[in-house]
């Protein structure tokens, strides 16, 4: 394509723009319908139980009550991966966690609704609970899911590439550390919501999901009714990062009382009830070891991982195989070994969290490399130029490298804190640092195994001049709908405030896996990109024959089809448009994206591949005191190479809110649990999510390196973005006062700790 | 999850809202809610009615002269951060309203408040689920302390802002009550009003309002207000200091210290203030006094961070809250 474009690379606004800034957007818990219930989800004050009997009727009984479930209307077990579905809706025979959900009433308000769940009594075995991953690892005598073969591990992995031995044989200097960093969560603005309608055998569900057709297949399987009897909608959405990326039991409790009450039945988490549901990031013990030649290019790398899960699979495995596979890139690493394993505890289930899987093991290189080139005597920002991976390689697990803009990040974002002048060069109390990162651009294999495309849209335009984009893809608030409407208005010729979009509902729009693994630019975008040109060519074939000139001499610009600086041979769009209706049926235009295959040739190469890489280097500037332990982070300058930025405000967005994530799971946030189970900070008064004024000036630069299979050579910007900010702020810390941090958050009282330490001789 | 159903009063005079008090025994005040609402939430409080204060005129007026202060109970914590003569003589009590909380909530938070606000712990300000799953605690529902087991009494953390300020500034306190069918009134140092008791927290008897408070001229007193938290900004004190004095020919007189969130109660640092008083201030003399600010503290480990790391940054705080209070410019 010759011509510039008309809208890609421009601010554009975003299409829900106006709706969410004046309050007209309709959420899922602003949603009524008549005769509407609330419903209420009794959970296990227990971390770890056996049920022996339940009794709802009690709660039954009481007036305004109109239906109680239990595990016992749906005793099917789901999970989001086939190879650990180890979930029930509602227990069945145990509890796992202090919040496990037992049982659901419906009610006509909700003071009735919490009433009756004091009603339901439950006759509970408490069992010894285990809450420490380690001792999950070796004890046979609590066993947390009977189908664990050895202790509480819910899987093991080992994976090797390349000859580890000779690496470490060759290397001059070998070094080892070990990390560890807590378990942070999502805290969505938005709780966790769920409408369910039961009518004329038939089911609709408006739920806060970003995985409208992953949760429509679970409800098939769970509700035991054909996929075609059941639609789900996601209204607008307040914010997931992860959090609302499976199947989760509100919405099959909602969907239970909606059937056995026979009115809509809505459920709504409290707060509390979000910080429960959890599924965010694990908690991960980390070893490293690397061995180096003096010129500090990497011979071996050796890593091993424990991952704390939580009391269910979720997306667990997933986020094991990521802590290594994501470990072999963005710098060359010739022989890698890996051992990792994840394991059951009786804490809320861990699952997939913003940069999913790749966040901690990237934390823990990163410093760890900035311990090797100090020991070495090389400068942080050299080690990593000189072992940079560079564009169109493999790594050695097989990964397809293609576009790569990571050199670059790594010189613009040094360059943003003068890097050579201030290095090393700072008061002391004052550090700079810096660190790198990379991410997938969706993964290359979809989580259940099938031939079909990953993303579906469908473009429909009429006589009007109306173009409306039908897509399967859940904007979460990252803005995707929008990115639809500017892709099929790029392509086709027409202002992307033109284009509507309908998203995300299983009735109405052709199927997108969903938002997660950050694939809906990269996937819906190239799906959009196909339908668009569809519907592109359809009119200028229409208009080429009316005007009969060739297609090849049109252009469609600014609403106007025709031949350019030629206003005789013009016709509007909406007119271009009658003239394709004319020829016998609706304009459409249909396309699909289906990844390459990619997939190692070894058992598990399929977590991992994509089909395109994002790069990232931050630089991240910090201010130490010494005698009370704070770190103050001063600027962070985040280069982020997402292939072309379609829309530069949006993917500025992305960049500055994964650095504040960042940043908070750095120095503030940690969602630990009490020794007796419950969850420390259910709160977000207690859980610290940074607030406005601990975020710092924040640089965000935009690399394009233009991916030949993006959508206009986009790829992902929202998850990768996150990686390198952890492990930027911790070297900027070991620059201003001299202290390594080897786990996260960094507490005041932990520097103190390290300066204290390194007093001593 | 919703709030409880009660009864809202909304009287309009100081005497309607002590005889609605004592007429209904379940009844509680309110005024911003900020700290009530919350815990009515979390089934802390059960109100059966909730006489609302902001109505009553008396409780939003603010006195300054040359013979000091009066501040209604019921004014809006944005407007002492604000207030520019509140700022100017007593620095310390406009530090402290403007590191309460946050904005939105200073706005909708007042005085009276922000001095009644409930002790905090952990243990005591959770759900109602949470709290059931752990089997309650002293404070409410349960008969043992989480935090100290085998005590005897409650160690939730006194948090307000404003009172280290307000007695570091000697504020006094009036109360108005209600009995036999008349106004009763009384006052005293503000310093009187609490208790070391994480239960009882302070004097203030079932149906007595706070009504307001009155500081002594300013004279040109020293202050400041020090607040340790995790973030930048809403999250309670970890540890807070309140800092007045004044510098007369060279010398430290009517020196005031206070400390905040270490115990109960606040804790006047009677070791530190008599190191300070009649002295020369030299850098050494301030850092040895803050040395002892923490001596009559008694933190426990019922909230974010350790006692021990509490404790060093009220040391700290205190010493540069000294340090900048002296080395200003005189007031």
């Amino acid at each position: 394509m010759s011509r510039e474009f008309q809208w890609i690379g421009k601010p554009v606004l975003r299409i829900d723009g106006v709706a969410k800034v004046t309050g007209a957007a309709m959420y899922t818990d602003d949603m009524r319908l008549p005769g509407m219930l609330v419903g209420k989800i009794l959970r296990s004050p227990h971390p770890h139980a056996r049920i022996r009997r339940i009794d709802t009727s009690r709660a039954e009984a009481l007036a305004g009550v109109k239906a109680v479930v239990t595990g016992q209307d749906a005793p099917v077990r789901y999970g989001i991966l086939a190879v650990a579905e180890d979930e029930y809706p509602l227990a069945v025979d145990k509890v796992r966690f202090v919040g496990d959900e037992v049982a659901a009433v419906a009610a006509l308000d909700e003071a009735t609704a919490v009433r009756a769940l004091s009603l339901i009594e439950v006759d509970y075995e408490v069992l010894p609970a285990i809450f420490d991953p380690h001792e999950a690892l070796i004890r046979d005598d609590v066993k947390i899911h009977e189908e664990t073969r050895k202790a509480n591990i819910e899987r093991k992995v080992s994976l090797s590439f390349g000859d580890v031995e000779a690496g470490f044989s060759a290397a001059d200097h070998v070094r080892e550390d070990t990390f560890f960093k807590a378990a942070a969560t999502h805290a969505p603005i938005e709780p966790h919501s769920a409408l369910a309608q039961y009518q004329d055998g038939k089911f609709t569900l408006w739920s806060s999901t970003q995985v409208p057709h992953l949760l429509h297949r679970t409800l098939a399987k769970v509700l035991q009714m054909p996929a075609e009897q059941i639609r789900v909608i996601k209204p607008f959405l307040g914010g997931g990062f992860g959090g609302k990326g499976e199947a989760l039991p509100l919405e099959f409790a909602a969907c239970l009382l909606a059937r056995k009450a026979g009115r809509p039945v809505k459920i709504t988490h409290t707060r509390a009830e979000v910080f429960l549901t959890h599924r965010g990031r694990h908690p991960m013990h980390m070893k490293l070891k690397t061995g180096v030649k003096k010129d500090g290019s990497i011979t071996a790398l050796q890593f091993e991982s424990l991952l704390d899960g939580g009391a269910y699979g979720s997306y667990g495995v997933v986020t094991l195989y990521y802590s290594g596979q994501l470990l072999t890139g963005p710098y060359v690493i010739p022989a890698f070994r890996f051992d990792g394993a994840r394991v059951y505890t009786n804490k809320p289930p861990c699952g997939a969290q913003r940069g999913h899987g790749g966040v901690q093991p990237r934390y823990a290189f990163e410093v760890h490399l900035d311990r090797i080139a100090t020991d070495l005597g090389i400068d942080p920002l050299a080690m990593r130029l000189k072992n940079a991976v560079e564009p169109n390689t493999r790594t050695v697990n097989e990964l397809r490298i293609t576009s790569c803009g990571f050199k670059e990040c790594l010189e613009r974002s040094s360059r943003a804190v003068s890097w050579t002048e201030r290095r090393g060069k700072l008061p002391r109390g004052r550090g700079i640092g810096i660190a790198g990162g990379f991410y997938i651009s969706g993964a290359g294999v979809a989580i259940y195994f099938n031939p079909m495309a990953h993303s579906s849209v469908r473009i429909e335009a009429d006589r009007s001049g109306r173009v409306t984009v039908f897509c399967g893809a859940s904007d979460i608030g990252q803005g995707s709908d929008t990115m639809l409407a500017l892709v099929a208005a790029e392509t086709i010729g027409i202002p992307p405030e033109s284009v509507r979009v309908v998203s995300a509902d299983t009735d109405t729009t052709p199927v997108d896996l969903g938002s997660y693994s950050s694939r809906v630019t990269f996937m819906a975008g190239n799906a959009c990109h196909a339908a668009a040109k569809e519907v592109r060519n359809r009119v200028l074939s229409a208009v080429a024959e009316a005007l009969d000139v060739p297609v090849d001499r049109l252009e469609i610009c600014d609403r106007v089809v025709g031949v350019p600086d030629n206003e005789r041979k013009s016709f509007t769009f909406a007119e271009a448009v009658a003239l394709a209706e004319s020829r016998g049926g609706p304009v459409c235009g249909s396309g699909g994206y289906t990844p390459p295959n990619l997939v190692g040739s070894y058992k598990g190469g399929g977590v991992g591949p994509s089909p395109a890489y994002s790069f990232g280097a931050y630089a991240a500037e910090v201010e130490v005191d010494e005698e009370t332990g704070s770190v103050k982070v001063l600027r962070l300058a985040a280069a982020h190479d997402l292939g072309r930025a379609l829309n530069p405000p949006a993917a500025e967005g992305q960049v500055e809110g994964a650095t504040v994530n960042g940043l908070g799971e750095t120095l503030l946030e940690n969602h630990a649990f009490l020794d007796t189970g419950q969850h420390a900070s259910p709160s977000l008064l207690e859980y610290k999510v940074p607030t406005a004024l601990d975020v710092p000036e924040i640089e965000a630069i935009l690399v394009e390196s233009i991916d030949p299979e993006g959508p206009y050579g986009a790829k992902e910007c929202g998850e990768g973005s996150l990686h390198p900010s952890i492990p930027a702020i911790v070297n900027a810390v070991y620059d201003a006062v001299g202290v390594w941090i080897h786990e996260l958050p960094i507490t005041p009282e932990a520097v103190l700790k390290a300066l204290r330490k390194k007093e001593k001789p | 999850m919703a709030l409880p159903a009660f009864r809202l009063m909304k009287p309009v005079s100081l005497t309607e809202a002590l005889s609605t008090l004592a007429e209904n025994p379940g009844a509680l005040p309110v005024a911003g809610g900020t700290d009530l609402l919350v815990s009515m939430k979390q089934g802390l409080f059960n109100p059966t009615h909730l006489v609302d204060l902001k109505g009553v005129p008396d409780l939003q007026r603010i006195d300054i002269s040359e013979h000091g202060v009066w501040l209604g109970a019921c004014l809006r914590l944005s407007e002492l951060r604000d207030h520019s003569e509140i700022r100017r003589r007593y620095t310390a009590l406009s530090e402290a309203a403007n590191l309460v909380a946050s904005p939105p909530l200073q706005n909708r938070g007042t005085l009276g408040g922000n001095i009644c606000l409930d002790t905090r712990c952990w243990y005591y300000n959770q759900s109602a689920f949470w709290r059931h799953s752990l089997g309650y605690c002293l404070k409410r529902e349960g008969n043992i302390c989480r935090v100290v087991p085998g005590s005897k009494r409650c160690y939730a953390t006194f948090s307000s802002d404003t009172v280290p300020a307000l007695i570091a500034l000697g504020a006094r306190v009036k109360l108005a009550g209600w009995h036999e069918g008349a106004l009763t009134e009384r006052e005293f140092p503000l310093e009187d009003f609490f208790v070391e008791d994480g239960i009882r927290r302070n004097v203030l008897r079932p149906g007595e309002v706070l009504v307001g408070l009155r500081l002594p001229p300013a004279q040109a007193i020293r202050s400041g207000y020090r607040k340790y938290r995790q973030r930048a900004s809403i999250d309670y004190p970890l540890v807070s200091i309140a800092v007045a004095l004044r510098i007369a020919e060279g010398k430290l007189e009517n020196v005031r210290v206070v400390v905040g969130a270490l115990a109960s109660a606040p804790v006047l640092a009677v070791e530190t203030m008599a190191v300070l008083e009649g002295s020369r201030p030299t850098p050494d003399l301030l850092g040895r006094a803050a040395e002892f600010v923490t001596k009559r503290t008694r933190p426990v480990k019922n909230q974010a961070s350790s006692p021990a790391h509490r404790r060093h940054m009220a040391r700290v705080l205190c010493r540069r809250l000294l340090e900048q209070i002296v080395m200003a410019p005189g007031a």
